[in-house]
């Protein structure tokens, strides 16, 4: 008796796990497919139905067509999207990571006047408007000649990447046990050297899961790739979106298949590396706020 | 110990270069009369404020916004326990491969996740079949504004409620085991027990508090999902659009009326919502002290 009604919530459960997965994969899934040009539509009457408004816009078919990828890989607008995207990411990360880890070590180990202050800015830098900030870096980059430069997208990319570096890495130094530290400055080593030579080859896995956070986190990023970008720097996200034929931005046609194949071109590595590092996740998020 | 002040100097730096230095200069420009037409910087006083405030666009797009972001949160919360209590009862294998697949669209750009919803996306087969496979002639029409509101929201919910997982999944393990134990001695119902040990639990965490004040806040800039709406639905020429919340009016602002936006106005909306975003990180902070042991 008993046993049969473990089996049943076993299969409840298994229902529900498989339904909550769709709710995730099954968007998904619909964007891979319109990438291929698929549309269940010739199935029941030779048209796929869209309705945006009034208006109808059939298009697809049943046969798949690799051509919206082809030509997101071929005219080389995805592989020179990927390299702006990455060394954009890449040396704002490096940067990041070279003024937060220092910063961290000194936020895990010390009480100080100031540090209520440090960690309030980086909070509050996280969840800052972008406007609050965008105008005067628009106008002076306009000025400085910064705009639509990787140093420039660098630079404002410091604005995410500051925060996520500091405060993952703050709390990987936290994790390290007390007791390693105290006997390092027992025996007087100096500040840089327990840093160089303890702290960071401890907490070194723990600054790779920060910078690929952090790395994914730029990649993602769509707001200000789409005010300081142009047709140089021209990042992933902000090319899915203004299409990839498409050079400059100055008015948008939809053309949901190239998105669709745009958007599964874009999500692929973002996914792969999040998944990598989907312990910290939570951490990397919240800012370690949540722990 | 002496405190390495050298080890903050690249931070403290940074902090200024790119946080507080373009924050006090947006300020500035929200107290003068500037457009790139007339870069005068002629101050103004409160003027941009007061027109912004009188400006019933603004308050629509305060509307919108605040809609957007409690139908998010609201439903994030729901989506993220519901997952996070899915997993936390699966075991093994089962548990590793749905916990990866539930934390998968956290890693999508927004701007992908305006597109995954869209209605050419998902509702181009599903209305195919309402339409055509069942015959029924009917079909879901994204342009009525409780089905795009209802979009835009789960959109936000579909990236979000993953870290709400995570956060209650953290929640629910370090629930004591003997709570449970002395339930099952009591002869307590599995449903008794989670409305009396596992629901309580979750909800008064302060950690789960925290979390969904900073998604609140977080919630508040909302741009991507909307902005990609705007064009789905035809909005994206006209201020003060349905679909607009502040973070795109002010996108609109800038990129409509070219040449000569007002960007002291739009400042001043950007420090409006800036105040609001102090404040609630002053709260996170106090509420979550560990962050200054």
């Amino acid at each position: 008796m008993s046993k049969t009604e473990n089996n049943n919530v076993k299969y409840i459960r298994y229902i529900l796990l498989v339904s909550a997965s769709l709710w995730v994969l099954w968007p998904i899934s619909i964007m891979i497919e319109e990438g291929f040009r698929v549309d269940i539509g010739p199935l029941f009457s030779g048209r796929g139905a869209s309705f945006v408004g009034e208006f109808f816009q059939g298009q697809g078919g049943i046969r798949f067509s690799t051509i919206e990828y082809v030509k997101a890989l071929r005219v080389e607008a995805y592989p020179r999207l990927l390299t702006n995207s990455v060394i954009i990411a890449v040396s704002s990360v490096l940067v990041a990571a070279l003024a937060g880890v220092p910063a961290a070590f000194t936020l895990a180990l010390y009480k100080f006047r100031g540090k209520a202050f440090i960690t309030y800015s980086l909070l509050a830098l996280r969840t800052i408007s972008p406007f609050a900030v965008l105008l005067p870096f628009f106008i002076i980059y306009g000025r400085l000649g910064l705009f639509d430069t990787y140093q420039g997208m660098a630079i404002v990319y410091l604005i995410i990447n500051v925060p996520i570096l500091t405060m993952m890495m703050r709390g990987f130094f936290k994790d390290i046990p007390k007791e390693i530290f105290e006997a390092a400055f027992m025996s007087g080593a100096s500040d840089s050297y327990i840093l160089r030579k303890i702290a960071l080859p401890l907490a070194l896995p723990g600054l790779a899961a920060a910078a690929v956070f952090a790395f994914v986190g730029t990649w993602n990023e769509f707001f200000y790739a789409l005010f300081l970008t142009g047709t140089v720097t021209k990042t992933v996200s902000r090319g899915v979106w203004s299409g990839f034929s498409e050079s400059i931005e100055s008015f948008k046609i939809l053309e949901f298949d190239e998105l669709n194949a745009g958007g599964t071109l874009a999500i692929i590595p973002a996914v792969i590396l999040a998944l990598l590092v989907q312990k910290y996740l939570a951490r990397g998020l919240t800012l370690g706020v949540s722990e | 110990m002496r405190v390495p002040y050298k080890f903050l100097i690249p931070v403290i730096f940074i902090i200024f270069l790119v946080g507080i230095g373009p924050v006090l200069q947006s300020f500035l420009l929200s107290l003068s009369e500037f457009s790139l037409m007339n870069p005068s910087m002629q101050p103004v006083g409160f003027h941009n404020y007061i027109t912004l405030l009188s400006d019933p666009i603004f308050w629509t797009a305060i509307q919108v916004t605040l809609l957007l972001v409690a139908g998010s949160v609201i439903l994030e919360l729901v989506v993220g326990i519901f997952l996070a209590l899915l997993i936390t009862n699966s075991r093994g294998r089962a548990r590793s491969v749905f916990s990866s697949i539930f934390v998968i669209p956290i890693a999508i750009a927004p701007i992908v996740t305006g597109i995954l919803w869209s209605p050419n996306s998902v509702f181009d087969d599903l209305n195919t079949l309402l339409y055509y496979g069942l015959s029924l002639g009917a079909y879901i029409d994204t342009t009525i504004p409780i089905t795009y509101y209802s979009l835009i929201i789960i959109s936000d919910a579909y990236i979000w409620a993953p870290l709400i997982m995570l956060v209650t999944v953290a929640i629910l393990r370090s629930i004591p085991k003997e709570l449970y134990e002395a339930a099952d001695v009591m002869g307590a119902s599995s449903w008794k027990k989670f409305q009396k040990i596992t629901f309580p639990a979750i909800i008064t965490s302060p950690i789960l508090v925290v979390t969904l004040l900073l998604r609140t806040v977080d919630a508040f800039r909302m741009f991507e999902v909307p902005y990609a709406w705007s064009f789905w639905l035809g909005q994206d020429s006209q201020l003060g659009a349905p679909v607009d919340t502040v973070s795109v009016l002010m996108w609109k602002m800038f990129s409509t009326t070219l040449y000569d936006f007002p960007i002291a106005l739009i400042t001043s909306i950007a420090i409006v919502l800036l105040s609001i975003t102090l404040l609630t990180c002053a709260v996170i902070l106090r509420r979550s002290s560990n962050l200054l042991e």
